[in-house]
């Protein structure tokens, strides 16, 4: 079985050379810690191999993660992103508010410039819903122009789309149903997440295949980063915390040594 | 106690923790974070019914089958006879459309015959799993075969999934459901980081807990019998690993004089 790389070599090493492919991960950490980064690795790697991909962005502007991600020397150009942030929420009486599914195209990052600005009679919103029917639509159509399918997803994040996404209905089914579409899109799929609470168990981590997560620490006013796998069905794994840097180039693990918190 | 018929559970050190093996007829949960080798043991305990000449069913709730079985096989486990049922709900529709019970569709099929690929939701119906769904299933598959041994994967899907409101009574009524059937069942428990009691544990008649947490950064294993009914158990927390063709094996654990 062909592994999927994470355009992480010190990564892949941890997971015997990759992920396996077509199933879903969670990328955990708590904010800062390089989630976003690490799934633009993933992407790029993608890219690199003229495969399909595609991100969700829920949490940050597009136009931010394009911007951030030049400092790494990252030239998202080719990765298509679905703008899924939602608009600002308009108070007045009788406003209309649209779903973000039924205007919002799909771009690749070339095409990302400013903000996106919330119009002022129509307010967009995202629900899991909406972010699912356009990811099934624009797979359909990349796969009628193409016969191409993606092959790698990143979600950033659910706890976004948690918290705005996913009003008066039940939580959990709603993400066990977005995680089934995920995986029978039979894309590699990295979904963000915050870290999950010790005494609670996160759908979206009981149902990914494997959970990646990235530690961050304050020691003497210094910060400590590191990576772990938490788990991996199918395969068997690096088991101890590493360290990592992030570097010009991005993230890079320091195998050899041992995260000490 | 001695003059009960004890049944294995596949793994020689938690059959000496449990004073020779699980009480028959009874369903047991197994609890444990993520990642703690849960579903493994199951398979163990199943593979060892399949060694005895027993039918066995493992009923996937969590995770597709087609993974299922490529994870076994990387983990070098001969799972090819064990019986399979796929329980996993297909993606929802939220326009209004047909919604088929698991009932009326889902088959049980030995694990060698699990396809390669994941099963697709039809274009215009979904099939959604509900405990009743579920509970109807096997009601109609217990009458026609006679189970030995059964493990379901995991009772926190069934939980999560499966119903809305009531958990507590449908779950009760569950068990009770997989008590009556006389069959021996294992259900697998998710459980957070740090351990959390759940109303589950309650009801079952035995509870093996698999532990996972970090020391010095790394990952450590132990599993131990907290609760076993109508027998005695070792009372000690044991390291435990998961291997390449043997799954979970359990160390130091010595045979009761």
């Amino acid at each position: 079985m062909n592994r999927v790389s994470t355009g992480i070599k010190g990564l892949d090493d941890m997971i015997r050379g990759g992920l396996i492919p077509k199933r879903p991960y969670a990328i955990t950490g708590p904010p800062g810690s390089g989630k976003t980064t690490l799934g633009i690795h993933f992407l790029m790697e993608g890219i690199r191999n003229e495969e399909n991909v595609v991100m969700v962005a829920l949490d940050e502007p597009p136009n931010e993660i394009k911007f951030n991600a030049q400092a790494f020397g990252f030239d998202l150009g080719d990765i298509k992103i679905l703008d899924a942030v939602p608009d600002i929420k308009g108070y007045r009486r009788g406003s209309l508010i649209k779903d973000v599914g039924t205007i919002l195209d799909f771009h690749t990052m070339r095409d990302v410039r400013d903000i996106r600005m919330s119009r002022s009679l129509r307010i967009m919103d995202v629900s899991i819903h909406s972010v699912q029917k356009m990811l099934r639509q624009d797979a359909e159509d990349l796969y009628e122009a193409t016969g191409e399918k993606y092959s790698r997803v990143v979600v950033d994040s659910m706890t976004a789309l948690k918290m705005f996404g996913m009003k008066g209905e039940d939580q959990r089914i709603l993400i066990q149903s977005f995680m089934r579409f995920i995986a029978e899109m039979e894309a590699t799929c990295l979904i963000v997440s915050q870290t999950p609470e010790p005494d609670h168990l996160d759908t979206e981590v009981l149902l990914a295949r494997g959970e990646i997560r990235l530690h961050k620490t304050k020691n003497r006013g210094m910060i400590n980063r590191g990576v772990s796998i938490e788990k991996l069905r199918g395969s068997d794994f690096d088991e101890t915390i590493r360290p990592i840097k992030i570097t010009s180039k991005g993230i890079k693990v320091q195998n050899g040594e041992t995260f000490n918190g | 106690m001695k003059n009960i018929n004890k049944i294995q559970t596949g793994i020689s050190g938690l059959d000496k923790m449990l004073d020779g093996g699980l009480i028959p007829e009874r369903p047991y949960i197994i609890s444990g974070p993520p990642g703690a080798g849960k579903t493994t043991l199951g398979m163990q305990f199943l593979m060892e019914g399949i060694r005895k000449g027993e039918r066995v069913l493992f009923i996937a709730l969590q995770e597709p089958v087609n993974e299922i079985k490529f994870n076994m096989d990387s983990l070098k486990l001969n799972v090819a006879n064990i019986e399979i049922l796929d329980a996993n709900s297909d993606v929802r529709r939220y326009e209004p459309t047909p919604v088929m019970e698991i009932s009326s569709k889902s088959r049980v099929q030995k694990i060698k015959n699990v396809q390669e690929y994941i099963r697709k939701t039809p274009r215009f119906k979904s099939t959604v799993v509900s405990v009743h769904s579920l509970q109807t299933t096997l009601k109609t598959e217990f009458r026609n075969t006679r189970y030995g041994r059964i493990v379901i994967d995991s009772l926190t899907a069934l939980k999560y999934f499966c119903m809305s409101g009531e958990e507590d009574i449908l779950l009760q009524s569950f068990l009770r459901f997989l008590s009556e059937s006389k069959m021996t069942s294992l259900l697998t428990v998710e459980t957070p980081e740090n351990y959390v009691l759940s109303p589950e544990m309650f009801l079952a008649r035995g509870e093996i807990r698999l532990h996972k947490f970090r020391e010095n950064s790394r990952i450590m294993r132990m599993i131990s019998v907290e609760k076993f009914r109508g027998s005695e158990h070792d009372e000690r927390a044991y390291p435990m690993e998961i291997k390449k063709g043997e799954g979970v094996v359990v160390h130091g654990v010595e045979e009761k004089g």
